[in-house]
């Protein structure tokens, strides 16, 4: 009897228990009631996890904005109109070293051999009698520079003996010539080109010089070769770059923010045992130094515009990084001598407990839940109104959005069909914040059939990119045509995307040579037209873009396939390894760069470089060295416009549209305006020009009433 | 017997490493790589990720990775590829995680499946017993995901209650006992779905039960039992159920390793921070030290689990000897 | 007279029945087997006819994309935005639309042949391991081979296999081999036989220590006759409850799988991809969700209740009894 009953009382008084507990768990309407608190906690979700919170090391997109958005700050950051705006550094100047090398073997326009008294001489007599096309105003002066041994290092890709490509550090020495230089108030690029009027039209031609270098390893000089004629140029422009930082700037721990930190950071990007992903934006730098406290120079290898942009990259503090600091953590945390000799930047204490100069500090982090940042009460600008700051790591957006209801979230950039539903709903706000990210079809140029530039606009007239916006992304973008973002400068806004035209695209398909069969597909000399559509698993914007257009595709008569892979997948087997014939994909972080070198230029093209799709056009080539060289805005904008028509007239992508995911929130999340007594009000938060919702977060907080809608 | 513990121990140890070997060359001839290797970066060069290659030893050959890992592994530095965090570490905190969820699971199965089963048994063919099969099926049939979303659709849209993660999330402030409840509600959805739909739930085993009971009640010693005049009762849960339960013995074998592998799908679905996202995680990350890591102690609990209950099995049941 | 009675009695209840006439005679009475088994016969016939009416002669197009008509609710009629060229079959969306206006009601006929095969052939795959692994074991495990016995040898293969954590194992798989449903079927085939291996084993085990077994020994029986006669019948009966439990198992795992992502790919539609797709519009096209998880529901159900009704006919003692 008693076992029996002791059967039957076990499993109700657990059910019991647990379910009781429903009563006692807050929801979204009472979660300020017992704990105020809550009201000035800030909780935002993205899907996936976070990787390092180090910006040095981090390539998590995601964790690393909240990051450098919040615990860290760069010298310069864009403004709400996407321009470069100070940060830590109040103010910087341009200037630039130029340097000629003194060659005896260069003969001098009159046939003089090149020695340092004539070219001296023959420079200073062009400045005086304002030979040089008014760039003689920027000389501020000039001076010998003697004849050097320069140790250099330089990373190249060498087969190992298994035929798989590894780096390989070539160390080596440069032996510069004697030089002059010329100190210019402002970068001058065409400075080469107006000496060349007066020294001889040859004196710069490029060359490689083989003879003036000594490699430790001389069977190294085979792969060395083809970056020779970068490595020592006859004429050599240093831009200079001249920060000053803003005084009385703290790190977390009370430490003062110094230009060592700028160098520092500099240092640990470009180190190669950090490995880091971003260390490529800082290797046109050839050095940093520390003027004063307060003052760092960055002087530049050669000519590049977009430098100022890098600096947007966050710094990271000297004292808590740098080797003493590393040798200071393997006496704290008793590492074996094995661990000491691995122990760097990568696997630092740092990367758990990240020291910054921003609004927020640093105060938990629990990989794959949530990081939490609690207010910088010392923080040297206005500081934010959150007390404590929330990343949430959630796997997918249903689960986002069944927390967002709950009041576990208090923002999240939401998927299109349910941001369609929270417009609908006067609780809730929602807001566009586009980021420059684009969508796009890439074509493998490398393959025959996709070379003709007809076929290519065939098959994106083939696809109606309104619809997919109206529909799929249920509003949520906006169309575009070439590959700068549309509220930059650099996009021309004169280009037209081209239209929906099907029969347009069967006539297009008709001249470049694809002929309907009997069973009505497309084909060329007997070769019936067919590829496969590639994408990454689990994005469904990606994989109805891929669905639709197999489907106007096949329309037309052509044998198109798909198929998704899972993220690592694909882009090991097939987008880095350029083993694809279409692929759908998406670029973004880069709306604010003029520069278009990695995803456009011919010399790209390689395994994992960013010009997946083989893209090669010598005018393109041609117009984006043009634009890292050029200083002048008005003149960059020029040439970056001609370039988006370019590209948008080879059409090698398919521009689909330009995102702008919406983030929803509670309505009673708003701006904190204060009026002359101190009284607080509420307004509802705006999207800047820029696009970016968050640019204003520090004024926000959330009310325990909405505020009055502004409309 | 001792001779026989030591020499399955021996050979229990001698299989961890046959498939810790395999489970390695699984997972390296894998394609894709960690992804560190970020595609949205154009400034990522070729070099920049074979140093990262390098720095990950994924060029070494296959033996020496092996070596390398087993190595780490025990001397505890072994570093996830994803946040360069030791593993082991981790899994324990994800561990600690899942043990509640795992526990909460294991008493609702146990303790619901007995008493629906052994009623079902012995009132065999009753509209009951039909009732419970066909529950029991059905609950079987269901995919576990639609019957969840289901049920979390009603929360959320009727009782307006959260219901994933550990806890509401900015509920540190409450008070202690409304935040035990909040974590013990927390607890509760997934804990009751993962034994009512779970592979291993209340309607298999209490199938297994209603089966055990009806083979048990049909032996001679329980008709003797009845036979003699003992209430109905007494035979049934005395008597017959005590010879039932010999072959739940076996049961616990398996049930140790689900704490990694059967939660994947209900932490996934309930966002719950334990071992099964922590393995999933990895996968999609090509996280190889975090997966085989996993994969090591998931089987080093099915075997310790398989260990234990033929010791069981031969100590309660004489027939089976230990050879 | 009297003397002949029982011999004639006995002739009479042998000699007329099959074995396979006494199991359908048993089956037909449990009236849920024969929902199950009816439900299965029009499902089979629905599979085939949806692979028929959407490759071989395209009534329904799967495929079909009308944006303008996403997300319509069942049995609604198209709007006038979509060409005369894609109106759907007899002009209504019985099933809905999904988020791309495909036709839902499509999709389920192509996908009910998908998943029909997956699990199919991936219990056929983990059956025929199963038994032959087990009987082996449990039969011949004594004999030695070279210094091992047949037994140890099978059992620690069998627990290799079994101390991988299962579904770890088939998602890790599955996210490395290329993406295809052949895959599918055979990864799930082959990590779910050992349960079938470790019954039939524990069955002989028994079995081979019983009376009648012994007697038939010692009787000089020949062994072919010992197993199939006497052994495998008494062995199968477990294997048939786990086998349909398996089938549940393998199309559960597809949908599963499908729902992290590790499903068939898009453009072949399971009811498994479709149900973990219509988890994102849950709030806004319940359909989506409820139509494929119901279908898989009554279909597993269906193949859980045919394999129950299996057991019981099959097993000699409860047939007696209920007859």
């Amino acid at each position: 009897m008693s076992t029996k009953r002791l059967l039957l009382a076990l499993p109700v008084a657990i059910l019991a228990l647990l379910l009781q507990s429903a009563l006692w768990v807050p929801t979204l309407a009472s979660q300020g009631d017992a704990t105020p608190r809550r009201l000035r906690t800030f909780v935002k979700a993205q899907v996936g996890d976070t990787k390092r919170l180090n910006p040095i090391v981090n390539s998590d997109y995601d964790a690393d904005m909240l990051m450098r958005s919040n615990v860290f700050e760069g010298l310069v950051w864009p403004d709400e109109n996407l321009k470069v705006a100070p940060k830590l550094a109040d103010r910087w100047e341009t200037s630039e070293d130029a340097y000629v090398a003194i060659l005896p073997e260069r003969r001098l326009a009159d046939g003089k051999a090149a020695t340092a008294a004539l070219l001296l001489e023959r420079i200073q007599d062009a400045r005086q009698r304002a030979l040089l096309g008014g760039l003689e105003r920027s000389i501020e002066g000039m001076e010998l520079v003697p004849s050097e041994e320069r140790a250099l290092t330089e990373t190249v890709l060498i087969k190992n003996e298994k035929g798989k490509e590894e780096p390989a550090d070539v160390e080596m020495t440069l032996r510069v010539p004697e030089r002059v230089r010329l100190r210019l108030s402002k970068v001058e690029p065409d400075l080469f080109e107006r000496l060349a009027e007066v020294l001889g039209k040859d004196y710069f031609a490029p060359g490689a010089f083989p003879e003036r270098f000594t490699l430790k390893k001389p069977e190294q000089l085979q792969a060395l070769r083809p970056k020779l004629p970068d490595l020592f140029t006859v004429g050599e422009h240093n831009p200079i770059l001249t920060f000053h930082l803003h005084p009385g700037v703290r790190w977390h721990d009370g430490v003062p923010l110094t230009a060592e930190d700028v160098k520092f950071t500099y240092e640990a990007f470009i180190d190669p045992k950090n490995a880091s992903p971003q260390a490529g934006s800082f290797r046109s730098i050839k050095s940093v130094e520390v003027i004063d406290e307060l003052t760092a120079r960055i002087t530049y290898r050669r000519l590049y515009s977009p430098a100022i942009i890098d600096w947007m990259e966050p710094l990271v503090p000297k004292h808590a990084l740098d080797d003493g600091a590393l040798k200071r953590e393997m006496e704290r945390r008793h590492l074996s001598p094995d661990e000491r000799t691995k122990l760097s930047l990568r696997n630092s204490d740092f990367n758990r407990n990240p020291i910054g100069t921003g609004p927020f500090k640093f105060v938990e982090w629990q990989p794959g839940q949530f990081i939490h940042l609690a207010r910088n009460d010392h923080y040297w600008g206005q500081p934010p109104e959150y007390q404590d700051f929330f990343l949430r790591n959630i796997s997918d957006y249903l689960s986002m959005e069944l927390e967002f209801r709950a009041g576990a979230v208090d923002m999240y950039l939401a998927q299109p069909h349910q941001a369609a539903r929270y417009r609908a709903d006067s609780r809730y706000h929602v807001l566009p914040n586009n980021d420059g990210n684009y969508a796009y079809i890439g074509y493998n140029e490398r393959l025959p059939m996709f070379q003709d530039r007809r076929v290519r606009k065939a098959l994106g007239m083939a696809i109606d990119a309104d619809a997919i916006i109206a529909y799929v992304l249920s509003g949520e973008g906006k169309r575009c045509a070439g590959p700068y973002y549309s509220i930059t400068p650099y996009h021309d806004p004169d280009l037209k995307p081209l239209p929906y035209d099907p029969q347009g695209a069967l006539s297009l398909l008709e001249e470049a040579g694809w002929h309907k069969n009997a069973a009505g597909k497309l084909e060329k000399d007997g070769k019936p037209f067919a590829f496969t559509v590639v994408t990454n698993a689990g994005n469904q914007m990606r994989k109805a873009i891929m669905i639709i257009a197999q489907q106007a595709w096949l329309a037309l008569g052509i044998d198109v396939k798909i198929q998704d892979f899972e993220w690592t997948v694909f882009l090991e087997d097939f987008v880095e390894t350029n083993h694809f014939d279409a692929v759908v994909m998406a670029w973004g972080g880069g709306a604010i760069n003029p520069d278009q070198f990695p995803i456009w230029h011919s010399s790209q093209t390689h395994h994992y470089e960013s010009n997946h799709i083989g893209y090669q056009s010598a005018a393109a080539d041609e117009l984006i060295m043009k634009i890292r060289t050029t200083y002048d805005e008005q003149e960059q904008i020029k040439l970056t416009r001609q370039l988006d028509r370019l590209i948008a007239e080879d059409h090698p992508y398919t521009f689909i549209y330009e995102r702008q995911v919406p983030y929803v929130y509670d309505r009673r999340t708003a701006i904190v305006e204060r009026d002359a007594q101190g009284v607080e009000h509420p307004k509802e938060i705006e999207v800047p020009p820029s696009g970016d919702v968050l640019h204003s977060f520090r004024t926000w907080r959330k009310f325990s009433n909405a505020p009055e809608p502004l409309r | 017997m001792w001779r026989y513990l030591l020499r399955t121990l021996w050979q229990r140890l001698l299989l961890l490493v046959f498939i810790s070997i395999i489970s390695h060359g699984i997972v390296h001839l894998a394609p894709g790589e960690p992804t560190e290797v970020d595609p949205m970066n154009p400034m990522m060069k070729a070099e920049d990720i074979a140093r990262i290659r390098k720095a990950f030893h994924l060029d070494d050959p296959f033996y020496l990775q092996y070596l390398d890992w087993l190595r780490d592994l025990f001397s505890g530095n072994l570093k996830s590829f994803q946040n360069g965090l030791p593993v082991l570490p981790q899994i324990w905190a994800r561990f600690l995680n899942s043990l509640p969820l795992f526990i909460c699971t294991t008493l609702l199965v146990w303790t619901l499946s007995f008493p629906t089963g052994i009623h079902a048994a012995v009132r065999r063919g009753s509209r009951y017993d039909r009732v419970t099969t066909f529950l029991a099926y059905a609950l079987i049939s269901v995919p576990s995901f639609f019957l969840s979303y289901l049920l979390i659709m009603g929360v959320v849209q009727v009782l307006h209650l959260p219901v994933l993660g550990l806890r509401t999330f900015g509920s540190d402030q409450l008070s202690a006992v409304p935040r035990a409840m909040d974590s013990i509600w927390h607890l509760t959805v997934p804990a009751l779905m993962s034994a009512l739909a779970g592979a291993t739930g209340v309607a298999v085993l209490s199938r297994y039960v209603r089966a055990q009971m009806l083979e048990v009640l049909d032996q001679d010693y329980v008709r003797t039992a009845r036979a003699k005049g003992l209430p109905e009762d007494k035979v049934i849960y005395d008597h017959a159920l005590r010879n039932a339960l010999l072959p739940f013995v076996t049961l616990f074998g398996f049930l140790l390793p689900g704490l990694i592998s059967s939660s994947v799908i209900f932490e996934k679905i309930f966002s719950w921070p334990g071992l099964g996202q922590l393995g999933y995680d990895a996968i999609i990350g090509r996280d190889f030290p975090m997966i085989l890591t996993l994969n090591f102690i998931a089987a080093a609990l099915t075997l310790v689990g398989i260990f234990v209950s033929d010791i069981l099995y031969a100590l309660v049941d004489p027939r089976i000897r230990l050879q | 007279m009297t003397a002949h009675a029982p011999i004639l009695e006995a002739e009479r209840l042998a000699a007329p029945e099959t074995p396979f006439q006494q199991v359908w005679r048993t089956f037909r009475k449990d009236r849920l087997a024969m929902a199950g088994l009816y439900v299965l016969i029009g499902l089979v016939a629905l599979a085939l006819l949806g692979k028929l009416l959407t490759e071989w002669w395209v009534v329904f197009d799967p495929a079909a994309v009308r944006l303008p008509d996403k997300l319509r609710p069942p049995f609604s009629t198209p709007s006038a935005a979509v060409p005369a060229a894609q109106l759907p079959a007899f002009g209504v969306y019985f099933f809905g639309t999904d988020e791309l206006g495909r036709n839902v009601f499509a999709r389920m006929l192509q996908g009910s042949f998908v998943s029909l095969s997956v699990g199919f052939v991936a219990v056929s795959i983990s059956l025929a391991i199963g038994i032959t692994i087990g009987g082996l074991a449990g039969f011949y495990g004594h004999r030695k081979w070279g210094p091992f016995s047949i037994d140890g040898l099978l059992m620690r293969f069998t627990d290799v296999v079994l101390c991988f954590p299962t579904f770890f194992l088939i998602l890790t798989v599955v996210a490395l081999l290329p993406p295809s449903i052949y895959n599918i079927m055979a990864v799930i085939g082959l990590t779910s036989w050992m349960s079938t291996a470790r019954f039939v084993r524990a069955e002989f085990l028994s079995l081979r220590e019983r009376d009648f077994v012994v007697a038939a020994h010692a009787l000089g029986l020949p062994e072919w006759r010992i197993i199939f006669r006497h052994m495998v019948p008494n062995a199968l009966s477990p294997v048939f409850v786990s086998a349909s439990i398996d089938v549940a198992y393998a199309i559960l795992t597809e949908s599963a799988l499908s729902f992290l992502g590790f499903g068939v790919r898009p453009p072949l539609a399971t009811w498994g991809n479709i149900l973990a797709d219509g988890r994102d519009f849950i709030f806004d096209a319940p359909w989506l969700f409820a139509i494929p998880g119901s279908a898989i529901l009554i279909v597993v159900l269906a193949f859980n209740l045919v394999g129950e009704g299996l057991r019981d006919a099959m097993n000699p003692k409860l047939r007696k009894r209920s007859s």
